[in-house]
């Protein structure tokens, strides 16, 4: 394999794994953000915890345990077992998993934020019109804070695509299935090969420089 | 319809309020008393805003909360109950259709109005392609209105509907809203506190006061007490029951009887069955101690001096005209001049222009 | 310097106020330790045997790659034991080291989860977890045997054989070839491991070099003293295979 074959191969791996674990983050984090951002449950403070832990713990701490609760005897690789599945350790499902963790807060922080905001009255007028809680957060709740969804998007993506620590431990670095420009990145490092590194990292930047760029100007518009 | 609401509802440190209202809904009833009162709290726990309040909310029998918090309260969105808020509270993202629709959706149970008979009788159709941020004040509040008829509900609660609104945008939706309280599909609680549009609109008129709720029997009484909660009001006016007697069609005006003097209003109201309740506002009144010919107040009732309260820079005078009273609004000045005090006989001149009429509606003196 | 044999060194509040002198004044003192790079896989070993060389030694562990980065990108250390031969060749064909030497040679062994291991063990279900071939010498190892056995089971690349050992020890992976020295630190069970014979893959000679510098005679007496007898025993014993004569490295020999 090349090494501009490598760089390919790692980016599209790179692209699928932000891409999936973006599209789960939308499906989990709006209503996991609603609930933390209206609930009067004393259990809050603890989900609320766990959701941020990603934010102070290194990586490689996710990561560690991780890998443990994705091999067949953990609780994760477990079930996938019991489902009929491979073992979830250094699988792109096992990657997706990891990622959808680590990247949990940077989707569902900014979003319960923007949640706070909404105005109580407008919840009130919905329910006097009949819709139900979950009417409310689908038909008002989510259209009234569209762009903090969509900025949370980005960044979960972005996130994932710059994502290490928890892919160098749980991932096994499998070209094609688990090798992101992340890792290959570091491997080129490691192999002396300071062409290909400086091409990858080049990559990387730009993309962020791009990304974070067109959000921020579509933000304000 | 049987409303009950009794307990304590309390919000923060600061907010306490005890309520107690059980009433019967009949056609409209309005909902009188000084700011602070707990009228907005009162619509609110029959809403189901309030769902960790301790008070028993019932309405026909049916307990939606509960004081002591056995079993859940019923979510506001299963109450059929359509409110109309003092702000419109439309929903921004969406067009006036699109809040108009957002209430079509509901499958509680209730009286609902065709989408086409709102538009219509709202005169909403100019308006459904817009965002609320591009309509009027009084515009939004249309919206509103016709949002809240589109929804299920047996019960229609108006939270001053009008009160956030200028002076033109209140003559913009007002006749909407008397028309449409004269239509009612279903019973209405209207908060209000100005007293002509409480006789424009009701059959009933109920007072809160710190929580409770007493219903007002005899509106003319209830509207010349100077110790009720709308007398410092700049609408501070007194509401007198009057017999019909002729129509003068060549001036346009109405002959009525009141405390055996006649009074001439604008307009043939020989359709009237029973008295005709009209607001008089304290300020439209003048006194007089002698008799004056020439002057182009038509309307004069003589009457007796009962009760003076100081009223900021100016006075209000009670004056008993037989078994009614009417109220008066004079500079203290007047009151030293003339030398008015209780048993004083005055004349009180009306402007005719400034009496108000009402419908058939409004409560038996 | 010459203290006697044995002599154990601990850091004691003088030696620190010396330490904090040196590098005040800037100069080179003979009470500072000298400053090592070690090779992860190396690191059991080293601290057996640092305590029985004479000049006190502070290493820094890392893989072979990162210290090697680290140097060329100006990191100042006395001597550089590397995991392979390539790294430390570079920094004296660099000029920047001299005086190359094998100081241990590495023994591959395959570590699995059950017991008695062999070539049979190998199979394309099994998940085994290596080194990275492309840049560490046990990876490379592992792959030259896995191509001499003509055996594919599915492999997991991890950065390092301690990352590969923590694949195979977590249970995520089935099984992992690793270092002889890391199972015998860890003191696991023979019945666990397979000690693939030398015939399966070219030698894994790590190679020590001095690095130039103020000290660098300091360090070349150090790292003769690691070659020597009495520590090159306790280098064998962690696990390593090393030989009477500790001949020098140089390109030929390939």
């Amino acid at each position: 394999m090349s090494v501009a074959e490598d760089i390919l191969l790692s980016a599209w791996v790179t692209g699928l794994l932000a891409l999936t674990t973006t599209a789960v983050l939308l499906l989990v984090s709006p209503p996991l953000a609603w609930w933390i951002a209206q609930t009067r449950s004393r259990w809050r403070p603890l989900v609320e915890a766990f959701v941020a832990l990603p934010l102070v713990l290194p990586p490689t701490v996710l990561g560690f345990y991780l890998l443990l609760a994705l091999a067949p005897g953990g609780p994760f690789g477990a079930i996938a077992q019991a489902l009929g599945g491979a073992p979830l350790a250094f699988t792109f499902t096992g990657l997706v998993i990891g990622s959808i963790i680590y990247s949990l807060p940077f989707v569902t922080g900014p979003l319960s934020a923007a949640y706070r905001t909404t105005d109580g009255q407008l919840l009130e007028a919905a329910a006097s019109l009949g819709a139900s809680p979950t009417t409310r957060f689908l038909r008002l709740v989510l259209p009234l804070h569209r762009k903090a969804l969509v900025a949370a998007g980005v960044l979960g993506f972005a996130h994932t695509v710059g994502e290490f620590g928890i892919v160098l431990m749980i991932g096994g670095n499998i070209p094609g299935e688990t090798r992101v420009l992340s890792i290959a990145l570091f491997d080129r490092v490691e192999m002396l090969d300071y062409a290909g590194a400086h091409a990858i990292a080049a990559l990387l930047l730009a993309f962020a420089v791009i990304v974070l760029t067109f959000t921020y100007r579509w933000l304000r518009t | 319809m049987r409303l009950k609401a009794q307990g304590e509802l309390t919000r923060g440190p600061d907010f306490r309020l005890l309520a107690d209202l059980d009433v019967d809904v009949d056609g409209v009833a309005a909902l009188v008393g000084a700011s602070g009162a707990g009228k907005s709290s009162l619509l609110r726990l029959i809403s189901g805003f309030e769902p960790h309040a301790t008070v028993t909310v019932e309405v026909d029998g049916e307990r939606w909360q509960a004081a002591d918090r056995t079993g859940s309260a019923v979510p506001a969105h299963r109450r059929a109950v359509g409110t109309v808020f003092q702000e419109s509270r439309l929903f921004p993202h969406c067009t006036a259709r699109g809040n108009l629709e957002f209430a079509g959706r509901s499958r509680r149970p209730g009286v609902k109005l065709a989408f086409d008979e709102v538009v219509h009788v709202l005169d909403l159709e100019p308006l459904l392609g817009q965002y609320p941020h591009e309509l009027s004040g009084g515009q939004r509040q249309r919206v509103a209105l016709g949002r809240t008829l589109l929804a299920p509900a047996k019960l229609w609660l108006f939270d001053e509907p009008m009160s956030a609104l200028d002076p033109a945008s209140r003559r913009e939706i007002a006749p909407y809203l008397y028309d449409l309280c004269r239509r009612h599909a279903v019973p209405i609680v209207y908060v209000s506190h100005s007293l002509p549009e409480v006789l424009a609109i009701a059959d009933q008129v109920w007072i809160a006061s710190a929580g409770s709720v007493t219903a007002v029997d005899s509106l003319p009484a209830f509207s010349t007490a100077l110790d009720h909660p709308l007398m410092s009001d700049d609408q501070a006016g007194a509401v007198i029951a009057c017999r019909f007697k002729s129509f003068d069609a060549r001036y346009g005006l109405s002959e009525l009887v009141f405390a055996d003097a006649p009074l001439f209003v604008p307009g043939d109201l020989s359709a009237v069955g029973g008295p005709i309740l009209l607001h008089i506002p304290a300020r439209d009144v003048s006194l007089s101690t002698t008799a004056i010919d020439q002057v182009s107040i038509l309307n004069r009732v003589a009457g007796t001096v009962d009760a003076i309260v100081q009223d900021g820079e100016a006075a209000l005078v009670r004056v008993g005209c037989g078994e009614q009273s009417l109220l008066a609004r004079v500079t203290r000045r007047s009151v030293d001049e003339l030398r008015l005090e209780p048993g004083t006989r005055v004349l009180a001149l009306i402007k005719s222009v400034a009496v108000r009429t009402t419908a058939e509606l409004g409560p038996q003196p | 310097m010459g203290g006697g044999q044995g002599r154990v060194m601990r850091p004691t509040p003088g030696h620190l106020v010396v330490a904090v002198v040196a590098l005040v004044c800037g100069a080179a003192s003979s009470a500072a330790p000298l400053r090592i790079a070690v090779a992860s896989n190396f690191q059991h070993a080293f601290e057996t045997v640092r305590t029985s060389l004479d000049a006190p030694a502070d290493p820094t562990y890392g893989s072979t790659g990162l210290l090697y980065a680290q140097i060329m990108q100006g990191r100042t250390f006395d001597a550089f034991l590397s995991a392979d031969r390539e790294r430390p060749l570079k920094l004296v064909a660099q000029g920047r080291a001299f005086g190359p030497q094998v100081y241990a040679r590495g023994s591959l062994v395959l570590l699995v989860n059950e017991d008695s291991p062999g070539p049979h063990w190998l199979t394309t279900d099994r998940r085994v977890a290596l080194a990275n071939p492309q840049t560490a010498p046990y990876g490379r190892a592992a792959r030259q045997a896995l191509d001499a056995l003509g055996a594919s089971p599915r492999l997991i690349n991890g950065l390092n054989v301690a990352q590969a050992f923590h694949f195979a020890a977590s249970g995520a992976a089935n099984g992992a070839f690793v270092a002889l020295a890391q199972v015998t630190a860890q003191g696991i069970a023979e019945k666990r491991y397979w000690l693939l014979p030398d015939r399966l893959h070219a030698p894994i000679e790590q190679v020590a070099v001095v690095m130039h510098g103020e000290r660098e005679a300091e360090a070349q007496a150090w790292l003769a003293q690691l070659l020597g007898r009495d520590a090159q025993s306790l280098i064998g014993s962690a696990g390593y295979r090393v030989s009477g004569d500790v001949a020098g490295v140089d390109d030929s020999r390939d």
